[in-house]
This record gives C-alpha cells, sequence and structure tokens, in this order.
C-alpha cells in the first residue's frame, strides 16, 4: 500500500466524525455544544493490510472498560457516508439524509486519488461496497458547493512573492485563460518558489504540486497550499509540445487529402494535460499526430517496444505497446500517464 | 473457375519476391520532427481495409513521390517503404492492383482484421519504414 494512502485513511477518520456530530446535532437539537471528548470517542486503527490490493482493514478502538456500542453516532455515520457515495456513483443525488453542513468534508477524502484509482468502502465482513473515486469526490461536493478541492499536478511560472503575506501569484499552464492564481506559500515552499521567480520576475517553468480549489468546470482559482515547486528537467520538451498541439489545433475540415475533421477540443486538451503529466514522469518526447477522426495520436519508440496512446475525440484515450520482435501487443484501455509510464518501465 | 479465383483476378496477382519494396506516400501533418505515424501504415475506413502502395517493381521512390504530388495532386512529405516480407512477416499479404490513374498501384492486404489488429500490424510496418527513413526526398545529412 502507498504511503500516501495513509493520508487517505486520516481524511477518513475525520469525515467519519465531522459527519457524526452533524449526525449528533440533528437528534439533540435542544444542545448548542457537542458532549466533552465527543471526537475522542472514535479512534480507529490499522488491524491489518489484507492480501491481495491494498485492502486497510481499519478496528474501531473501544474506551477503556466500555463495550462497542451497537449503533452511535460514528457507525450512522460510516453508514451515511457510504450510502452518500453509492448514490453520487449510481448517478443519484445525495441522500435526503446525509447531513449537507459535512459535504465539504469529502473535500479532503480522496485528495490523492488518480484518475484511474478508487476506494472501495466496504462494511465488515462485506465482499464489495460502494467506490470512490475523483469523479464522485467532485460531483459528491458540487451537490452543495461551489468549488472542490483536488490535488494539482501542473507546470507554472511565478509571477509575483509577497513575503509579508507568504502568498505568491502562480500562472498555471492549464488555468483558465492562463489567469494568474494565488497560492500561499510556508517556510519549506519560500526558498523554491523565489528561486523559480528569478530573474526576472518570471522565471522558468516549475513543476508545482498542492492542493487546488477548482470551479465546477473543473479549473484551478487558487492553491489551497503548495507541497512542491521543482524545476523541470525538460523545458525544451513543454515548449515543443505546446508548439505542436497549437500547430495541430489548426487542421482545418478535409486536412487529409479531403478527409480528416478538425481536432476536437476535448482530445487537444486531454492530450496536452496527459502528454504533460508525462513529461514530469520523465517519460521521453512523444511524437504527436491528427488522426482522421478528430482525435490526437503520440507514439514513442522506446526499447523493443512502439508505444502509442489514441486520444479520441471525445477526451476517452487507450494506449498501446506493440514488441518490434515478437509482435505481441499489451493494451490499456485508459491512457493515463500513470499508466503509460508503467509501459515505458515494462520498455526500458 | 471458384469465387476465390475470381476475386484473386480482379485484385490481381500476390506479389511474392519478399525484397520488393511497397512505396508510401505520407501526409505532411502525419509527420512530426522528420517521424512518420503508424497510422500511416494502416488503412483509414475509407480505404476499406486495402492500404495503397506504390510497387517498388515498376516505379522509385522518386517517381511515385511526383506522380502523387504532381500529377494526382496530393500532399506528401516523402516515400517511406516496406517490403513485402516485412508486410508477410506481420501476416498481411500484398497484391498488384493496377489502375489506369494511379502509377504502380498495389495495396496490403488488411481485410477482415478488426481495428486493434489492423493497428497492431500497422505498428509493425511502421517501425521499419521508420528504420529504413524518407527515400524521397532524400534526407540530408
Amino acid at each position: 500500500m502507498p504511503v500516501e494512502a495513509l493520508t487517505e485513511l486520516v481524511a477518513y477518520q475525520q469525515l467519519v466524525v465531522g459527519v457524526a456530530k452533524e449526525v449528533y446535532r440533528s437528534s439533540h437539537a435542544d444542545r448548542q455544544r457537542l458532549p466533552r471528548g465527543f471526537a475522542d470517542r472514535l479512534q480507529l486503527r490499522l488491524q491489518a493490510i489484507e492480501q491481495g490490493s491494498a485492502v486497510p482493514v481499519l478496528e474501531r478502538i473501544r474506551e477503556s472498560g466500555a463495550l462497542l456500542p451497537r449503533a452511535d453516532e460514528f457507525t450512522r455515520s460510516r453508514d451515511l457516508i457510504e450510502e452518500a457515495v453509492a448514490a453520487i456513483a449510481a448517478g443519484d443525488a445525495l441522500p435526503e439524509d446525509f447531513p449537507r453542513q459535512a459535504v465539504v468534508l469529502f473535500n479532503r477524502f480522496g485528495q490523492t486519488l488518480r484518475p484511474d484509482e478508487a476506494i472501495e468502502l466496504r462494511k465488515p465482513g462485506a465482499q464489495s461496497g460502494p467506490k470512490y473515486t475523483r469523479d464522485v469526490q467532485r460531483r459528491l461536493v458540487l451537490e452543495e458547493e461551489r468549488t472542490f478541492q483536488a490535488e494539482v499536478s501542473d507546470i507554472g511560472w511565478v509571477l509575483e512573492l509577497d513575503s509579508t503575506r507568504m502568498t505568491c501569484m502562480m500562472r498555471l499552464r492549464s488555468a483558465l485563460r492562463a489567469q494568474p492564481v494565488p497560492a500561499p506559500v510556508d517556510d519549506f515552499t519560500f526558498d523554491q518558489v523565489k528561486a523559480a521567480m528569478e530573474p526576472n520576475g518570471e522565471g522558468p517553468p516549475v513543476h508545482v504540486t498542492g492542493i487546488g480549489v477548482y470551479s465546477t468546470a473543473g479549473h484551478v482559482l487558487r492553491l489551497s497550499s503548495i507541497q512542491e515547486v521543482s524545476p523541470i528537467e525538460d523545458p525544451e520538451g513543454l515548449e515543443a509540445l505546446d508548439s505542436r498541439i497549437a500547430e495541430l489545433a489548426e487542421l482545418k475540415p478535409g486536412w487529409l487529402d479531403g478527409a480528416g475533421v478538425p481536432l476536437t477540443l476535448e482530445a487537444l486538451g486531454k492530450a496536452r494535460t496527459t502528454l504533460t503529466e508525462l513529461l514530469l514522469l520523465d517519460v521521453p518526447r512523444a511524437r504527436i499526430y491528427p488522426t482522421p477522426e478528430g482525435g490526437v495520436q503520440a507514439e514513442w519508440a522506446a526499447g523493443g517496444y512502439e508505444i502509442s496512446v489514441t486520444f479520441e475525440p471525445d477526451g476517452s484515450s487507450d494506449a498501446l505497446a506493440v514488441n518490434r520482435e515478437s509482435g505481441e501487443s499489451r493494451a490499456l484501455e485508459k491512457g493515463e500517464a500513470a499508466g503509460i509510464a508503467q509501459f515505458f518501465q515494462l520498455a526500458l | 473457375m471458384t469465387d476465390e479465383d475470381l476475386q484473386a483476378a480482379a485484385q490481381g496477382a500476390l506479389l511474392t519476391d519478399p525484397g520488393e519494396a511497397l512505396f508510401r506516400q505520407i501526409h505532411p501533418s502525419w509527420v512530426d520532427d522528420g517521424v512518420p505515424t503508424s497510422q500511416a501504415f494502416t488503412p483509414t475506413p475509407k480505404d476499406e481495409g486495402e492500404l495503397s502502395i506504390a510497387r517498388g517493381s515498376r516505379t522509385t521512390a522518386e517517381a511515385a513521390y511526383k506522380h502523387y504530388t504532381t500529377i494526382q495532386k496530393l500532399a506528401s512529405a516523402g516515400t517511406w517503404a516496406v517490403t513485402v516480407g516485412e508486410a508477410s512477416d506481420a501476416g498481411l499479404e500484398s497484391f498488384d492492383d493496377d489502375q489506369p490513374d494511379v502509377l504502380a498501384h498495389g495495396f496490403v492486404d488488411f481485410r477482415g482484421l478488426s481495428r486493434k489488429e489492423a493497428k497492431r500490424r500497422g505498428v509493425l510496418l511502421a517501425a521499419h519504414a521508420r528504420a529504413r527513413g524518407r527515400l524521397f526526398p532524400v534526407e540530408s545529412g
């Protein structure tokens, strides 16, 4: 189990506690405050990591001298969370009895999830449970909020740094109309941000990771935290990628000897994002081509393999690796960066 | 004559010389930094499974390029090639297919293959063509 997954366990506990507080308040309308030590009544510990895929088993610890209650606000909270995730995953509305004030807490749970990853919430003894994905997280939060939070891994340029307020302004490559976004800095990131700003107020492109606040349309509005700012190994690769994508965006109807439709914004956007992520994962620069249907195809020759990723006009993608000697192939249904990077580990 | 004989007569003779070059003209948008895409070696839907080529035994890379760009008036970044033997190694047969307005026409047969399988075999052909490099215009340096 990756270490980052441990942060999700912490976020899950905070979510259960937060929902439980609202459950308590709704059933004790006459009380203004929660009982003393309410949150401490929920103590979870990692009992085991089961075999197979990473399945952490969380066990609730009994308070000393006490029996575990069969049902209390915390077990109700657990069930409400599962029901909410199941409903949203199925395309339904948030259940009526889920406390609306607690929806915002889903922002913290699932921040490390990649697009192709999911957290399955299983009750004790259950063989399956509802799956919590990035998409479910986003839709859940947007049921009640106008923004949602998720991990950011992007290219950026530092435009300003305010050492008094400990904030900076960054232009993110994926941001809407390249509008600068504000971000906080701390003692750890201050020097990294300062180095990236030099020498002329707009320094070299850097890889920025942190937590972003996104609009309903999925655009980063601001960063709520910066985890790291680091130099990019191959800034020319990035420039070449942007230049080629811009060139392909100009293709007119009939570009392929009378056939061929213009490339869709979905395909171009997905290709740009994924190929940028791959550059950040030290995957070599791709050759990039249009497809007659309005998609984008990226190709590499790596080791004994020919690797290609097709970004379809609707923004979906798939990948194929073909061994030049044996002719054998391996396919990926989703052409996400992490999976493609594994192809390269296989090839090189 | 059987149906198979009729079909064979209509599509021309099977090419059997493994060393014969099969020339492909590649659209400029399908070349990035001098490297052609594997799509150029996979039929598009309008090709109906027949990947057009010009036969190396009947023309040259230069003549094929000039005919394509000046007579057919189509865009090409140049002539690349695979051989009959390389197509055969990828499980593909090649045929002569004489046509009045197309120089030394033939095709590599992808008919009956799924899209995924056609793509896989196209990738293998493209790898050979890339290794050989552009034949005309001759690459400088």
